[in-house]
């Protein structure tokens, strides 16, 4: 018994164990002599038990205190470290942002992004972009995709502004299972132009998804009339971000134009991308067939959705990941250079750890100083990374990536210390999850249509009707 | 036992109200200078057993009552002949004794209060 307690002893820190932990054990095996056993050990481990972490945080907090001390006496080393530490940090998080951003997390707004795929051309001139008929090849005949659809993009000047806009097919909003904030399809109004809106475009806009339903917006020469809002963080399948979506209509049945449109579908449920691929293809030269031109090799291939994941990446990507290994060599360099000044700093103050050990501190002890004197540091200097990151990051993507929009590589964790003023801004941001819709189902409308069908479909999958709806 | 000097009526305050466990272990060392040990028995026969604290509870409080200097180790033995050389002994110092003199006025006035709200008479409050 006494040697387990002289065991449990061993949850006091070193220190206050040396000074009484003798004095403690003398007193337990004094109670022992006096009371019943098992009952004076359970009334010492119940001490130790609360009285132990206490010690311990004490010793800490000394600890910190003597840090914080001792980096004010040496300031100018001190900032020195954290100088180079924060702006290796900082430099690395700025690059990694960017890569985060671009190549490792899914897209906004898409729910199960892994199931959404892109369909490329396997010849080089035709890689992005697809005709119109193979978007209805896929459309009709492919058991793999659970919906597909077409889309162009373009930018019109709105409201002054430079706007991406997408000209989208049926099933668009289906693919992203995306669902509708407010709005409907009024069946009557097949012929107008129509528009749908993202929530922060809205928001930002008309000051809600309320007003926004039935505004009408110039897109260039043309005016628009909204019929629907997009609710969540959805901005398109592009890494440039889109908050305008316009119908696609009925585009002339040209298979050798092969810049007509975009393609990216939703596979089912269980069907690998390998699958669908196969199935895809017999499906688009079954189209030729039908069309009366001989076509014998597989010209489409599927795809992650996003351009930057895809087999066809721009160079960016490419220079960008380059750069993220470098800015690792900048960080080893940094790291060994505050290192290095940790070290001469160190040998400045053996005469001070000879003085401690001499006085009576432990070995142990002065470790833990030294620890804690490097975590403050080292925590300064993470912070000051972080500043510096938020602030160079949608420089570094101006310059990096001049094709995407600074604003769309601000900082993920900024969403947390900005206020609600600036939410619809950061829901840009590309490393945002798409919330989770409730969309369980969605048949793809047997119409080419345009974004009305689209629309129709999205809401009648969503379970809503807008108040201005009327069955078609 | 160190001879109570005048102390800061603010200083005093600062220490108060004492923790439970801090006051019993002040008034124990009131009356002698002990050890650890005594001062454990003492708490539990002045309280007829139901106050015990246990040796990692009474080391930890030590610590505290030694570092802000309301008791002091003594570097002598009290009684050399009956002493347990291994032990350590602890006696209130000045400081000690103005702020356990404070804590138990402080207690008494409180208990003045409850007294005179009938609180101490044997029936259940106010009829």
């Amino acid at each position: 018994m006494k040697r387990l307690h002289r065991l449990l002893l061993r949850m006091y820190p070193k220190e206050f164990r040396e000074e009484y932990g003798r004095e403690i054990q003398l007193a337990f095996e004094d109670r022992l002599r006096e009371g019943p056993v098992l009952w004076s050990l359970l009334e010492s481990v119940w001490g130790m038990v609360r009285e132990a972490p206490l010690e311990h945080g004490r010793l800490l907090a000394d600890d910190l205190r003597h840090a914080w001390r001792k980096a004010k006496n040496e300031a100018l080393v001190s900032g020195a470290i954290i100088l180079t530490l924060g702006m290796a940090i900082g430099i690395n998080i700025s690059l990694f942002t960017l890569v985060d951003g671009l190549l490792i997390r899914p897209g906004i707004g898409i729910n199960e992004p892994e199931r959404v795929v892109r369909v490329y051309g396997k010849d080089y001139w035709t890689a992005m972009t697809r005709s119109y008929p193979d978007y209805l090849d896929l459309r009709e005949g492919v058991e793999g995709l659970e919906a597909v659809a077409a889309y162009q993009r373009y930018e019109v000047l709105v409201q002054g502004r430079k706007q991406r806009v997408n000209a989208v097919s049926a099933g668009y909003f289906q693919v992203a299972r995306a669902r509708p904030a407010k709005g409907g399809f009024d069946g009557t109004r097949l012929g107008e132009d129509v528009l749908v809106v993202a929530e922060g475009f809205a928001r930002r806009e008309w000051g809600g998804v309320e007003q926004a339903i039935g505004k009408e917006l110039r897109l260039g020469r043309k005016v628009y009339r909204v019929i629907g809002v997009c609710a969540g963080a959805f901005r398109g399948f592009d890494d440039m971000p889109v908050e305008l979506w316009t119908g696609l209509g009925e585009l002339p049945r040209d298979r050798g134009n092969f810049g007509a449109v975009h393609l990216v579908a939703r596979l089912a449920d269980g069907v690998p991308m390998a699958v669908a691929d196969r199935q895809a293809n017999a499906a688009n030269l079954r189209g030729w067939r039908a069309d009366g031109v001989k076509q014998e090799k597989e010209v489409m291939q599927l795809g992650p959705y996003s351009v930057l994941r895809g087999p066809k990446a721009p160079k960016e990507v490419s220079l960008t990941l380059w750069l993220a290994a470098l800015s690792l060599i900048v960080l080893v360099i940094g790291c060994a250079n505050v290192a290095q000044i940790l070290l001469a700093r160190a040998v400045r103050a053996r005469r001070e750890r000879v003085v401690q050990l001499a006085l009576g501190a432990s070995f142990t002890r002065i470790l833990r100083q030294s620890a804690m004197e490097g975590m403050l540091i080292a925590v300064a200097g993470g912070v000051f990374a972080l500043a510096l990151a938020y602030l160079v990051s949608p420089v570094v993507a101006a310059w990096l990536l001049p094709f995407a929009e600074v604003a769309d590589f601000e900082l993920g964790w900024s969403a947390l210390a900005v206020s609600g003023k600036y939410k619809e801004q950061l829901e840009f941001t590309p490393w945002q999850r798409a919330p989770q819709t409730r969309v369980a189902a969605w048949s793809p409308g047997r119409d080419a249509g345009g974004i009305h069908d689209g629309v129709a479909g999205w809401c009648r999958a969503a379970g809503q009707e807008s108040e201005r709806s009327v069955p078609a | 036992m160190a001879k109570p000097e005048r102390l800061d009526e603010a200083a005093l305050s600062a220490f108060l109200p004492l923790h439970k466990e801090n006051f019993h272990i002040l008034v124990s060392l009131a009356d002698q200078d002990r050890h650890g040990y005594s001062i454990m028995q003492d708490i539990a026969a002045r309280s007829d057993g139901a106050v015990r604290i246990s040796a990692s509870t009474l080391y930890g409080a030590i610590r505290k009552l030694l570092e802000s200097g309301l008791i002091e180790e003594l570097s002598e033995r009290p009684d050399p002949k009956r002493d347990d050389e291994r032990r350590r002994y602890y006696r209130l110092s000045a400081m000690g004794w103005a702020v356990a003199k404070a804590e138990a006025k402080r207690l008494e006035r409180l208990l003045a209060d409850a007294r005179a709200m009938g609180l101490l008479s044997e029936g259940r409050g106010r009829v």
